[in-house]
């Protein structure tokens, strides 16, 4: 079998994707092309929950990783260097056998950061089944606040894509409320703040990408950056330290502080040792909305099938009218959390252990199927995105 | 509601007010309450010691207030006399709470009771100060589940706490969250049922076929269970435990199984999965577990309250 080059340090995998990003933004400019084969840089964020040893984090990670490949048509290359792996995925396109390599850098080994070059309808399609096989693994969730403050603060907005369908809690296809569309431009803020100052699309239309034009210091170069709101970065650039820098400041220094120091460290709820006693720790998190619940029974029955998209389990209890209360189990990680349904708002519970990202995916989902316009805070935090 | 979920109810309540909670009023939280302790044991000058139920502090206030909760008709008398033996170098000295001892810091001893149960607290504690015991003060408030809370007697050293507890503060009880406090070792099996069949499907999700009793309330009760004691870990152990034998027998046969023998907080659980490839729970059985988990807990209270007796083997048996 012909096996694919494979870069061993991360450096040469940097060189490689530099030469690659290059080689593709010429072909992206002469044929106008979104994507081609083999051509753009798109970087994924894992969040993982591998590793519970984390001295003994690369053995984890590379056990995990072999293990998950028995149910996919996938190996795992150990590279030269300490949580830097490859998985080489394998498919078929016609007669020909195409290769796939995703580079996965787990230095931060609770966020794994994993680039590719493959072609987008495979790359997406392996890195979903790869996160929904497993309870271990999920990807990043960026609410519309998420995406549009990236849109305000990150570069000149540049695109924007958005959804919404309410199909999970209306039955009744003639009854359901969809959208989908993607648009280009530097018209793109117009766009976005129209939708925003009309009432009913405020409420069912939810950012679900934004592209972000940059320019390189110092010079007039310029790099675009596709944001989906699965975290999915997709660089149509010629800079792999401009695509790196990116990638660190939205994944490091925004998304995984939202997560872990805000939602799991200050919001969960549990104790902090204080000497021998126990302090009590934590806040709850709420969910407030405009378009207000009318039957909290089918809602809450709904909401908590354990079916996708939301994959949430429930023991639900409706103990009044405007009031009903749901021990829930997050199917995609398997842990356990409660939701308190009042017709305006949704409060969480989220107990010390179970991931922040749980929250993070609920929110973005709520907006993306119940009302876009939601709101998640928490503590002092009037928005938590 | 029994007397016990009363107890864990009037707690769960003074930790949420002093949350940040757009659906009920935040009146410790705004004052700065946010320093909360539960069940800390307190050394006293005699070499003995008093265990209060909650302690909160506010740093804002410099004040702190030590709760007693009551949902039964009586006080336990030793322990009213040990907590006016609490000395406020105890706050900063052994509790180690972030106040200012030394500027102005004031502190208040506080029973919170089943609102029907006041007049019989403040007799227990009129006889003990009577008898000499400085209890006489102690504020009492009292909890009502259609109105709240309001002081019933005495008085609050801290004036504006005084003050906002005369006027009441409002919101209905039925709203509480639990997740604070789920469940105490004299909470009836319904009231624990909920969080123990959530664990037991976390663990389907993520194919843990087997666990313990011990386990299972671990991860019920939550992150605060390293610091209590064995012998209330033991008690809640022994609910749990029950709780599992009743589901296996009736709404979890055929999911749940006892594996071998073992002492009760060594015995374990299997969940018997369906698909051999594994991968996530199926989502059909998770659908049909949802139906029973409900069947389950709702025919726990329909038996608790009165319709019929829960009949619990008294040995364990062999699957």
């Amino acid at each position: 079998m012909l096996k694919p080059e494979i870069q061993k340090t991360r450096l040469d995998m940097a060189y490689y994707l530099q030469d690659k990003m290059r080689s593709g933004y010429e072909r992206y400019l002469d044929e106008q092309k979104l994507e081609w084969e083999g051509g753009l840089l798109k970087t994924y964020l894992i969040e993982s929950d591998v590793v519970d040893k984390p001295r003994d984090a690369h053995n984890q990670i590379l056990f995990y990783l072999k293990k998950q490949s028995e149910w996919f048509n996938y190996y795992v290359e150990e590279l030269n260097e300490e949580n830097f792996f490859a998985l080489v995925a394998r498919s078929r396109v016609g007669r020909q056998e195409k290769f796939d390599i995703f580079y996965i850098d787990a230095s931060d080994s609770r966020f794994w950061i994993t680039y590719t070059i493959g072609h987008s309808t495979r790359t997406d399609h392996f890195i979903e089944r790869l996160i929904n096989r497993s309870v271990m693994l999920d990807n990043a969730w960026f609410p519309v606040q998420f995406l549009s403050g990236l849109a305000q603060t990150r570069g000149s907005f540049n695109g924007l894509g958005g959804r919404f369908s309410n199909s999970p809690f209306v039955r009744e296809e003639e009854e359901q409320l969809k959208i989908s569309l993607k648009l280009w431009g530097n018209l793109a803020q117009d766009v976005f703040d129209a939708f925003r100052k009309s009432d009913r699309l405020r409420r069912m239309f939810s950012l679900s990408n934004i592209r972000l034009k940059r320019y390189l210091s110092g010079t007039d170069e310029s790099v675009t950056d596709d944001i989906s709101y699965l975290g999915k970065i997709t660089s149509m650039g010629q800079s792999f330290d401009s695509h790196l820098d990116l990638i660190n400041k939205v994944y490091k220094e925004e998304y995984k502080s939202k997560i872990v120091e805000t939602i799991e460290k200050e919001l969960a709820i549990g104790v902090d040792f204080h000497g021998d006693a126990a302090i009590l720790k934590g806040e709850p998190i709420f969910v407030v909305f405009n378009k207000p619940i009318q039957n909290l029974e089918a809602f809450t029955r709904m909401l908590f099938s354990g079916t996708s998209p939301f994959r949430l389990w429930g023991l639900q209890e409706v103990i009044k009218n405007d009031f009903a209360r749901v021990y829930a189990v997050d199917l995609h990680l398997g842990r356990s959390l409660t939701f308190e349904v009042f017709p305006d708002a949704i409060r969480i519970f989220l107990p010390v252990g179970t991931c922040g990202n749980s929250v993070a995916r609920f929110f973005t989902l709520f907006q993306h199927h119940y009302d876009s316009s939601a709101e998640l805070m928490g503590g002092k935090h009037d928005s938590l995105f | 509601m029994t007397a016990s979920s009363k107890n864990v109810l009037i707690l769960r309540t003074l930790i949420a007010l002093c949350k940040r909670d757009i659906k009920l009023p935040s009146v410790f939280y705004d004052l700065g309450y946010t320093q909360l302790l539960l069940d800390k044991v307190i050394s006293l000058d005699d070499n003995k010691t008093v265990v209060p139920d909650l302690i909160m502090s506010s740093r804002q206030q410099n004040h702190c207030i030590v709760w007693e909760s009551k949902s039964g008709r009586n006080i336990d008398n030793d322990q009213a006399k040990r907590l006016a033996l609490i000395k406020a170098t105890c706050f900063k000295d052994q509790l180690m709470l972030n106040i200012k001892v030394e500027e102005g810091f004031l502190f208040d001893m506080a029973y919170a009771c089943d609102g029907q149960q006041c007049d019989n607290i403040r007799v227990d504690l009129n006889r003990l100060a009577e008898e000499g015991s400085p209890v006489g003060k102690f504020p009492i408030i009292g909890f009502f589940e259609d109105k709240g809370l309001q002081k019933h007697s005495g008085k609050f050293n801290k004036e504006n706490i005084d003050l906002i507890m005369s006027a009441g503060i409002s919101f209905d009880l039925r709203e509480i969250p639990v997740d604070y406090l789920p469940f105490d070792q004299d909470s009836s099996l319904s009231d624990i049922a909920p969080f123990v069949v959530r664990i037991i499907v976390s663990y389907a999700a993520r194919q843990e076929a087997q666990f313990s009793s011990e386990q299972v309330t671990k991860e019920s009760y939550g992150s605060s269970w390293d610091f209590i004691s064995s012998r209330t870990k033991n008690e809640m152990v022994n609910k749990v435990e029950k709780i599992l034998i009743e589901a296996r027998q009736n709404e979890f046969r055929g999911y749940l199984s006892r594996v071998g023998r073992g002492g009760i907080r060594s015995l374990k659980w299997q969940l018997n999965y369906s698909n051999a490839r594994g991968g996530a729970y199926p989502a059909g059985r998770l659908k049909k577990l949802q139906k029973r988990c409900k069947e389950f807990v709702n025919r726990l209270r329909r038996e608790e309250s009165g319709i019929k007796q829960l009949r619990l083997p008294l040995v364990l048996e062999d699957d």
